[in-house]
């Protein structure tokens, strides 16, 4: 459903400042109906990859197809359903206006529109705040806003750069059943997240990227049967052991040895 | 394409026109009004030229504050704190983002200074009523409509600009500023050159900066084109071949810098 090829890409903001690689000849392939976690620490260049994705950035070298058609083309955005890392909207528009927008500019029909937007705001329990401008929104009421915007035209493939952040527990699992069902029926998601136990728990696949290079590629299930097997005692890297220690999770485990390699 | 196009035209006239500066706009429009009203009786024999002047004056100011307060301020979110990817997260093309926000900011605009218009032109009516033999000769409110309208493709050019000018700059703020420059040396445009030309005659000027001269009134925006103000409080009627250059001259530049903006915003990168 996506593959990237090849992709790297380098930042340069201005002509004096030295380039930073973000990405290193990226290759992934992510398949129909499959929950696809994109994990990595902070600067890894999640983000820089789901951007190149939705085309607001363009690869430096390499391609990236959506069901066969290259992201440079307003085509491929048809399939897809976003939400940005830091979800920021037109301050003076209400939910509605905003999923009203997306809807219409996706080309949803205006009686299926409704539905589904009345339909997605109960489900993020934004319906007492439907009417209230953006502006006076905390955090995690954006978050929830991104999300139905992201979903409004029922997209194919849903892309989501870290759904969790600023979500309270109850949210949190709000948004993990949300998951759950679109892979019920059928949809692609791809996400990127640092909360490694909902990653555990809702992906089929996972890939690791650090310093721009993909480190790791498997399927979740192999990950937690290896790690549960082998009881290695893989501890945090030295500088932060201090006497801090407990259970680590299997992608845990894996995830600090990916990185630490 | 069209309704993508529709869609977008429609959230930024929303976003727009919530806006608070809107507010103070048409707060300043009300005391306008009552300022054309009591103000010009202040000046007896020029009463109508000063009632005329200050309509005139004003819908040009208030179409400016919407144009670098608020259409800036929306523009400028866009770029920094990228509002834009809930746009190009759909199936924008990058010229269909350029011409929706052109076309909701222009919507703005017009729906602005039509409220405006209607304000002050209630005003200079009410005082061409009571103060009739102070006004011009030939005065005609189909003039007076037509340097509004002068007014309104004038700011046209402008909201062009500002999103001409996104297009080359990282930063809102920026663009804002380049307009800005663009709007004081675009409506003193025609002043400045009068001056050169007629000192040719005194010192002698060589023919090639004549010639830059006349190059640099066609790429600026030679805003000072579409000023009526003078004729029309002076009653001077208005030629028709001015009005028809300057509005030719308008539409082509508009149509110049957004098919450029498109060119540019194709290759941007908003990271
Ligand atoms: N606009 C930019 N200009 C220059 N460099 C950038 C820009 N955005 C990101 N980078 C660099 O690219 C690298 C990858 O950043 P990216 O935002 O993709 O990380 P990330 O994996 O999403 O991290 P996080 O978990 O913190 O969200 C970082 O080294 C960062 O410094
Ligand atoms: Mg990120």
């Amino acid at each position: 459903m996506i593959q990237f090829k090849k992709v790297s890409k380098t930042y340069k903001y201005n002509f004096w400042d030295k380039k930073i690689t973000a990405l290193k000849e990226l290759t992934l392939t992510i398949e129909k109906g499959e929950v696809f976690g994109f994990l990595g620490p902070n600067g890894a260049g999640k983000s820089t990859a789901i951007k190149l994705l939705m085309d607001f950035i363009r690869p430096s070298s390499g391609m990236i197809l959506i069901d066969g058609i290259d992201s440079k083309e307003p085509q491929a955005r048809r399939l897809l359903g976003y939400l940005p890392e830091n979800p920021y909207f037109y301050d003076q528009l209400t939910p509605k206006d905003l999923l009203s927008f997306g809807a219409k500019a996706s080309g949803v029909k205006p009686k299926d529109a409704k539905k589904r937007i009345s339909y997605l705001l109960k489900k993020l329990e934004l319906e007492h705040v439907s009417k209230r401008r953006l502006r006076q929104f905390s955090k995690g009421m954006l978050q929830r806003v991104g999300l139905a915007l992201s979903l409004v035209h029922d997209p194919q493939v849903v892309v989501l750069d870290e759904p969790m952040s600023g979500l309270d527990p109850l949210g949190r699992t709000l948004v993990s059943k949300l998951i759950l069902e679109l892979k019920e029926r059928g949809k692609t998601v791809f996400f990127s997240s640092h909360i490694l136990s909902d990653i555990e728990r809702l992906c089929d696949r996972i890939a690791i990227i650090h310093k721009g290079e993909l480190r790791f590629l498997g399927y979740i299930k192999n990950v937690i049967s290896k790690y549960n097997e082998q009881e290695q005692d893989i501890s945090l890297p030295p500088k932060e052991t201090t006497s801090y220690k407990r259970i680590l999770s299997p992608v845990e485990k894996l995830f600090i040895e990916v990185i630490n390699q | 394409m069209l309704y993508r196009i529709l869609s977008l035209q429609n959230i930024t006239f929303k976003e727009g026109i919530k806006d608070k500066s809107i507010l103070a706009i048409f707060f300043i429009a009300i005391l306008t009004f009552i300022a054309i009203i009591i103000f010009p009786n202040l000046f007896a024999r020029d009463i109508g030229k000063v009632c005329i002047d200050v309509a005139l004056s004003s819908i040009t100011l208030l179409g400016l504050i919407l144009i670098f307060f608020t259409c800036s301020s929306i523009l400028s979110k866009d770029v920094d704190k990228k509002t834009i990817y809930i746009v190009l997260a759909r199936p924008f093309s990058r010229a269909e983002y350029i011409i929706g926000k052109y076309l909701g900011f222009l919507s703005l605009e017009v729906f602005v200074i039509t409220i405006i218009s209607v304000l002050s032109t209630v005003g200079v009516f009410i005082c061409y009523h009571y103060n009739i033999h102070y006004f011009p000769k030939h005065f005609s409110f189909y003039e007076y409509l037509l340097a509004i309208l002068m007014i309104i493709e004038m700011l046209a050019i402008l909201i062009a600009l500002l999103l001409f000018f996104s297009s080359l700059t990282t930063q809102g703020f920026t663009a804002t500023i380049l307009t800005l420059a663009s709007y004081i040396i675009g409506s003193s445009l025609n002043d400045v050159l009068d001056t050169i030309s007629n000192s040719s005659d005194s010192i002698k000027i060589n023919k090639g900066i004549i010639y830059v001269i006349n190059l640099v009134k066609y790429i600026f925006p030679n805003l000072s084109l579409f000023d009526f103000k003078l004729e029309v409080a002076h009653g001077v009627k208005i030629s028709s071949q001015n009005i028809t250059t300057a509005f030719l001259y308008g539409i082509i530049y508009i149509l110049l810098l957004i098919s450029l903006s498109c060119l540019l915003y194709k290759r941007k990168e908003f990271p």
